[in-house]
């Protein structure tokens, strides 16, 4: 009986605990749970012509979503982008209840926005850079890829 | 003896030719009719083709007729002397082909854009011009000339020839960057014509002739061309002017500054804020020089009528 009872007790706590961290994870990174995101990547590029934009496949979209739960916090920073290559925007829409977040992402500094939180995470590896890149692939004129390429080259020690 | 020079360079010499004894006499009955072909010139400077120095030795029909010894027959001024003088006899030999398809395309493309235009405006066509969109501007003040720093570039802006030029704030862009519609659907070329279409505007596209082409040249489908057609010549008309510039990135894209208050340059980037600083950080203070990343082709300067707009 006392055993029963511990038992239950510790399935209790277990629970709560699990339901706490699953509370905290929705509420500090962009993934939700059971939702479906499509993902609008937006290269920005140009100063006269049309940035190339272009759709994550559903496993792009689930990475990028990856790779952003796993990213520590920054403070807000101003993003210095001049003439060239100046970084990504990425639009997610959740397709049940269609709102949006934005993603602004330039040189390893991200910035996250859900309309009511704005939060600034720092992506050392530039990850997400690489893998928006990557996305766009033969979509982008090769000139324009290799020139982003090697923006996101480490500089030389 | 008439000597003609295409004022078409600025490091190699000018191409220069004599006129025969007929077209000198064709030049002088041109004169004649239209003083103003042997005034002085009205605009001093700019890249490319700038009109023709004619230079008056020994003769005694000029002299009889009281004609300057030289004067200047200026881009813009009379598009049928100035075809005629690049067509005379003895140019062939002097011009070669490729820069004589430049100053014929210059004077095509200014003087067609300009008569065109201004025949709509005066017939009152609602396109031209509209206020409606336009950025701010800190009205006229005495203008600051830029200092003329570039060993390429002759001459200065001048007041006298321009009328007033346009200026807004170097320091204040909340009419573009205020809020995100306005930054994410208006481009360099929006900024540098201080014209908020929100369509991501592009050289020519008003006119139905966009540019296609990334180059400077004055040629149909370039990108000098095509924003002649928008506004943006070579030379003044309306009296309240902005100056702008354009670049290129080969092969890439085009990207546009406008003169701002204070002497300094401002410009914005695509779908970034507009600013008032180059890729280095710094003030730009001539664009010609400053740190411009892939854009590493200048251009021309340009200048576009206040109230104009793009699509």
């Amino acid at each position: 009986m006392k055993r029963a009872v511990w038992f239950l007790l510790a399935s209790l706590l277990m629970t709560c605990t699990m339901n706490r961290s699953g509370q905290v994870n929705s509420q500090d990174t962009a993934t939700t749970n059971n939702l479906e995101e499509h993902a609008k990547v937006t290269l920005y590029v140009f100063s006269g012509r049309e940035n190339p934009s272009w759709q994550l496949s559903p496993e792009q979209t689930k990475t990028l979503i990856s790779i952003l739960d796993a990213l520590p916090s920054s403070e807000p920073k101003s993003f210095f982008e001049g003439l060239g290559y100046q970084g990504f925007l990425v639009s997610l829409t959740d397709s049940a209840s269609g709102e949006s977040k934005i993603i602004r992402v330039y040189k390893g500094l991200v910035q996250y926005n859900t309309g009511s939180v704005e939060k600034y995470l720092t992506d050392k590896d530039r990850k997400i850079e690489h893998l928006l890149l990557e996305s766009g692939g033969s979509r982008l004129e090769s000139g324009i890829y290799n020139a982003v390429e090697r923006e996101l080259k480490p500089p030389h020690p | 003896m008439i000597n003609v020079e295409l004022d078409i360079f600025s490091g190699n010499p000018n191409p220069k030719w004599t006129l025969s004894n007929k077209e000198a006499n064709e030049l002088l009955d041109r004169v004649m009719a239209d003083r103003s072909l042997a005034a002085p010139p009205k605009t001093v400077g700019g890249l490319g083709y700038r009109g023709y120095i004619i230079s008056v030795e020994d003769d005694a029909r000029f002299q009889r007729a009281q004609l300057p010894s030289r004067f200047y027959v200026s881009a813009k001024n009379s598009m049928d002397t100035e075809s005629w003088l690049l067509n005379s006899t003895e140019s062939e030999k002097s011009v070669a082909d490729g820069v004589r398809q430049v100053a014929l395309d210059s004077i095509r493309s200014t003087n067609q854009a300009w008569s065109q235009l201004w025949s709509d405006y005066m017939q009152g066509k609602p396109s031209y011009p509209q206020l409606e969109g336009s950025g701010p501007t800190i009205g006229s003040p005495t203008p600051d000339i830029p200092p003329d720093t570039k060993p390429d570039i002759e001459g200065t802006v001048s007041t006298d020839a321009c009328g007033a030029l346009v200026y807004s704030s170097d320091t204040n862009f909340s009419f573009w960057n205020g809020d995100a519609y306005s930054q994410y659907n208006n481009n360099c070329y929006n900024f540098a014509s201080n014209y908020k279409s929100n369509t991501f505007a592009q050289p020519g596209r008003k006119a139905y002739v966009q540019w296609s082409v990334l180059d400077c040249g004055n040629y149909a489908g370039a990108i000098g061309y095509a924003s002649a057609y928008d506004g943006h010549t070579n030379g003044c008309w309306s009296g309240y002017e902005y100056l702008t510039c354009f670049v290129i990135w080969p092969g890439s894209d085009y990207h546009w500054y406008r003169l701002c208050a204070n002497g300094h340059w401002c410009h914005k980037p695509g779908q970034t804020p507009a600013r008032n600083y180059d890729n280095s950080g710094y003030w730009i203070t001539d664009p010609y020089y400053c740190n411009r990343g892939p854009y590493t082709v200048f251009c021309s300067y340009r200048y576009f009528p206040h109230g104009w707009s793009v699509v």
